[in-house]
């Protein structure tokens, strides 16, 4: 015969339930790790729905070169050049530490746009019309920079994330 | 009598107990069945995006049924089922188009880096170099490490020199071979235009400058003389704004044969015809010249880009080596 007297029994009831109600409780605090993670999710389905074939795996110094955007006020970040100089595709997705900082890095990009239109405009209809049709959004701390034949429905991708 | 109602009580208990263990383990087969539908093992953990700031309930309580009765007033156990779990909320913020992809590329849930199974493209392997953590080395246009390395070198050579011209020259700087700081250019840029804009010869008053135009200003109506004047015009400009700096005239590239046809402006008759006047040009006015076109030497059409025009990353170290190899002839 198992016996357990009626405090002890509540006092166990109490215990589980607030163990259950702990972990999940612990299971919604965000840590940095997390939210690494929401931006590998992000990047994961771009990456896998953008079309990427026109250009190339980027790094910090990219960033840097082309839109004077400062890695390390980044908490993640990717970013795909053009493959050459005559051509617009390019892609940059990104997570600021500090969500002060996102327009400065907004207009930032929106000047390189400004610049790339310039150059193509008279030269290469095709890549201005690319440029002209890019996809710039920004979500809290992140922020989508495309230009490409599909960068309507990327950004669509992008903002789904957010819903 | 005493004995029955504590057996009865033991069975209540018991069954509450089974409920909740029940509860329990249908949440970690919700969160379980969920993962594997997913490509993201980190469903345990919380994600603000898509989830508003609500938390989802952790699994992980199991354990042995303990032993023990009761009379306590406890919770029956459908308030326990009707509990909500959040995370079934999860389904709201996540795209059904999104979720519909993503199964295939799952073939074991376990693995620590599952992109790798999904990215088969070079760039999509670079990408899983930036997610896991990985310090990215520098992005070789020709995925070259000895390029790369002379890229730093040619640098040096060059880092008190100015290159002027077109979309030709901006690769140098786009492709890293020469610093930005060393390269006057940009897309379109003629001769003309270039006379308007040499704040960089005025400030760097360069050691040497390389000049290279020809593709924008040359078309079916340009004659070779004025093409030979524009010219003039510019060296007159640099002169005035930097006269110390050495200059070198590089001969105008060729395009690929399908231009040729297309364009007979840019034919090679037309071009050897107008760089032989260019080369006598620099004689005239004490220039040098210098036939770039040799770097060409041993390349198929294959050297080209797609509009036949521009010039593929793996031109530019044959060009900065020719002009390295020949700047002393010309002296």
């Amino acid at each position: 015969m198992v016996t357990l007297q009626k405090g002890k029994t509540l006092k166990f009831i109490t215990i589980i339930m607030a163990l259950l109600f702990f972990m999940a409780s612990t299971a919604g605090c965000s840590t940095k790790s997390e939210a690494n993670t929401s931006f590998k999710e992000i990047s994961d389905s771009i990456i896998q729905e953008a079309d990427l074939s026109a250009m190339q795996a980027g790094e910090g110094s990219n960033l840097q070169k082309f839109y004077e955007i400062d890695p390390d006020k980044l908490e993640n970040y990717i970013i795909y050049t053009p493959s050459a100089n005559i051509e617009a595709e390019e892609l940059v997705l990104l997570q600021v530490k500090d969500v002060e900082d996102m327009k400065d890095i907004e207009d930032k990009i929106e000047k390189r746009i400004a610049s790339k239109a310039d150059s193509f405009q008279e030269y290469l209809p095709e890549e201005y019309y690319l440029v002209e049709n890019c996809v710039l959004k920004t979500e809290g701390e992140y922020l989508l920079f495309l230009v490409a034949s599909d960068a309507d429905k990327v950004g669509e991708l992008f903002e789904e994330f957010f819903k | 009598m005493i004995i029955r109602e504590h057996r009865k009580r033991n069975r209540k208990i018991k069954k509450l107990i089974g409920a909740l263990l029940t509860l329990t383990t249908a949440v970690i087969a919700f969160t379980t069945s969920f993962v594997f539908t997913t490509s993201d093992k980190s469903f345990f953990k919380h994600d603000n995006i898509s989830y508003n700031g609500q938390a989802h309930a952790s699994p992980g309580i199991t354990g042995k049924e303990p032993e023990f009765t009761e009379e306590a007033e406890v919770p029956k156990s459908t308030e326990e089922k009707d509990r909500k779990i959040p995370a079934q909320d999860i389904t709201k913020g996540t795209p059904e188009q999104i979720k519909a992809k993503l199964p295939e590329q799952i073939k074991d849930p376990e693995k620590q880096s599952p992109e790798e199974e999904v990215m088969p493209t070079e760039n999509k392997q670079q990408h899983l170099a930036d997610l896991q953590g990985q310090e990215l080395t520098v992005v070789e246009k020709t995925e070259d490490k000895k390029i790369e390395d002379e890229r730093i070198e040619y640098q040096k050579i060059f880092q008190d020199d100015l290159f002027i011209g077109d979309s030709i020259t901006e690769s140098l700087a786009f492709y890293e071979f020469i610093d930005d700081t060393n390269v006057l250019s940009h897309l379109g840029l003629t001769l003309a235009k270039a006379q308007k804009d040499l704040a960089k010869v005025e400030k760097q008053k360069p050691r040497n400058i390389y000049i290279l135009f020809g593709a924008n200003d040359l078309d079916g109506v340009l004659t070779d003389e004025r093409f030979i004047e524009n010219y003039k015009g510019l060296i007159e400009k640099i002169k005035e704004k930097s006269p110390s700096s050495a200059i070198y005239v590089q001969s105008i590239l060729p395009v690929a044969e399908k231009i040729q046809k297309e364009k007979e402006f840019l034919n090679e008759a037309r071009l050897t015809q107008l760089n032989a006047k260019l080369e006598e040009m620099a004689k005239e006015e004490s220039m040098n010249y210098l036939d770039i076109r040799r770097a060409l030497k041993g390349c198929d059409e294959k050297i080209y880009e797609k509009d036949g025009i521009h010039f593929k990353c793996r031109f530019n170290p044959l060009w900065l080596d020719y002009i390295r190899e020949n700047l002393d002839s010309t002296n």
